[in-house]
């Protein structure tokens, strides 16, 4: 058993979840996943995930509605948004109302990530 | 016959002749006194006059109206039981004595003391009656015959004279209509072609600022197509830039667990991902600034930032001929307003100093704080601007550019943004030797 910080990774796109993965894998522990159902799945199995990082444009549910979901079921995790849209005053909105804690813009900044997820480990 | 009624009949003579002369016939209005003179006195009689019918042939007017010591005050009167009654519209007629007796009822000849009458009716050339011609006499008189037979002579005469007035004063009261009537359709036809004008001035108006809200709608629309299409393509960007960042970082993490076999060169490699994910990041951000399509004046705009992402916009068309030298003020430039309509203006700006160099030139950005206040100076050392058409650089729809290359609209655009933004834009320009642009805004 490890105690690294488990995040979960929502994105559609197979290379950025590889991606992530690479990048972080080696200080938390990285779950992934395709779109939005899956996500809730596997939050729904993996009670003790703490971050959840989501891109926000994909098929099926998109960023916003699976965080909203997510936050529904989960209110205590963290929530944030990894996106390649600039952001928009619609998601300024959200993390207003305190939906998102914080919006990535990629490409991905290590070091700015990891300095918001730190606040938690 | 008598050397008395010779005499008399001599006079008669010099008046028939007189009458008959041109020298009457140029007398105009003064005819009918002459005439009326010289018969009271040729015929010996106590009052003589010419009186006109009215329209409704009830009473008659005085034309002149004389007595043996001159010209009267003309008088109106009417027909009823007057002598004039048998004689108007008819036939020359005369009472030698006993007027009083035979018209009781004409009070004006009982007061005038008239005993004996001879008149003569006047018709015009319709034979239609106009007028009397009158003699009367205080004394009764012995012979109407010669009397009547030279009142008759006169009346033909004073009928044409008076059908010829009848007909001048039509003539005059039409022309003068015809003239009123003129002078109002041509003060209407003014007015009307006054309305015409300023109608059409005002349709020329209308017209002018339907065109300028049209290429303003054009302009928009196309700016916010270009946003749509750079959101899109801006996402499509940053997703393989992530798996760029992605794979370096991860590169960069397995060298330093695995030892690099050229720890030099490769290090040098990924540094070079790394610098070049950077900067097109920077342009997509650039380009995503310039065009988005809000109205929100609220947003804090770095104006160093924004520079820099003009000149990174335009660096396709200033690279290798543009030294750009910039003298930003060493702490960071916040205004409150719109930024991608801040990076509108600067593009703009920048783009005409680009274009007005030819060859190999230099812009100069500089920026500073005095007081409360934002100046910035872009400086370049182009073509410069003739002095002639430096006010009007401004003005919608002005440009130097052959047709279809520029609206017209940068600098226009540029002026009313930097006024939403409480600031002022001023040109300085020589000719060949350069322009100096200068923008004041109000630090937040």
């Amino acid at each position: 058993m490890n105690n690294k910080l488990k995040i979960l990774y929502v994105d559609d796109e197979l290379i950025n979840r590889k991606i992530f993965e690479i990048v972080f894998a080696h200080k938390y522990e990285i779950f992934i996943a395709s779109d939005g159902y899956e996500g809730l799945k596997i939050l729904e199995e993996t009670p003790d995930i703490l971050i959840i990082i989501s891109d926000m444009s994909m098929p099926g549910l998109n960023g916003v509605e699976f965080i909203k979901k997510a936050k529904e079921a989960y209110p205590l995790k963290k929530y944030y948004m990894l996106s390649g849209f600039q952001i928009t005053p619609e998601i300024e909105a959200k993390i207003e109302d305190g939906l998102i804690l914080k919006y990535f813009e990629k490409p991905l900044n290590k070091k700015e990530i990891e300095t918001e997820i730190e606040k938690y480990n | 016959m008598s050397n008395k009624e010779l005499s008399k009949l001599k006079k008669q003579l010099q008046l028939i002749n007189e009458t008959v002369s041109n020298d009457v016939y140029n007398l105009g209005e003064q005819f009918f006194e002459k005439i009326v003179l010289k018969l009271n006195k040729a015929l010996d009689a106590d009052y003589t006059f010419i009186g006109k019918l009215s329209e409704n042939h009830n009473s008659v007017e005085t034309l002149s109206l004389v007595n043996t010591k001159g010209v009267l005050e003309n008088i109106t009167y009417d027909l009823k039981n007057t002598p004039c009654q048998n004689v108007i519209g008819q036939n020359p007629c005369s009472y030698l004595k006993n007027i009083p007796e035979l018209f009781p009822n004409d009070q004006l000849l009982i007061d005038m003391g008239i005993e004996a009458y001879v008149g003569v009716p006047l018709y015009d050339s319709k034979k239609e009656p106009t007028g009397i011609l009158v003699c009367l006499f205080k004394n009764e008189i012995k012979d109407t015959y010669a009397i009547e037979s030279i009142l008759m002579i006169f009346a033909s005469r004073a009928s044409a004279e008076l059908e010829h007035m009848k007909l001048y004063d039509a003539l005059e009261k039409h022309k003068k209509k015809l003239e009123s009537t003129v002078e109002y359709r041509t003060k209407e036809l003014n007015k009307k072609n006054k309305e015409l004008e300023s109608s059409n001035q005002e349709l020329a108006k209308t017209l002018e600022s339907l065109q300028k809200a049209q290429i303003q709608l054009i302009q928009s629309e196309k700016m916010a197509t270009l946003g749509i299409l750079t959101s899109g393509v801006a996402h499509e960007i940053n997703n393989p830039l992530n798996y760029l960042i992605g794979a370096q970082i991860g590169l960069s993490n397995y060298f330093e667990n695995h030892q690099s076999l050229d720890p030099e060169n490769t290090n040098i490699l990924l540094e070079s991902i790394n610098v070049g994910v950077k900067r097109i990041s920077n342009i997509v951000n650039g380009l995503n600034q310039f065009s988005r399509n809000n109205e929100n004046m609220n947003e804090d705009c770095d104006i160093h930032s924004i520079l820099n992402n003009c000149f990174e916009m335009l660096s396709s068309i200033s690279k290798h001929k543009v030294d750009i030298i910039k003298k930003y003020s060493e702490v960071t430039i916040l205004v409150q307003g719109n930024s991608g309509k801040l990076h509108q203006v600067f593009l703009n700006i920048l783009s005409n100093s680009i274009q007005s160099i030819t060859g190999h030139g230099k812009i100069e950005v500089v920026t500073k704080i005095k007081e409360r206040e934002i100046i910035i100076e872009i400086e370049d050392n182009g073509h410069g601007i003739e002095k002639d058409i430096l006010h009007k650089i401004s003005d919608p729809f002005f440009t130097t550019k052959p047709p279809g290359q520029g609206t017209g609209l940068g600098l226009s655009i540029s002026t009313s943004i930097i006024n939403e933004h409480n600031g002022a834009l001023k040109f300085d320009s020589e000719p060949n030797k350069g322009t100096k642009v200068t923008i004041n805004l109000p630090l937040k």
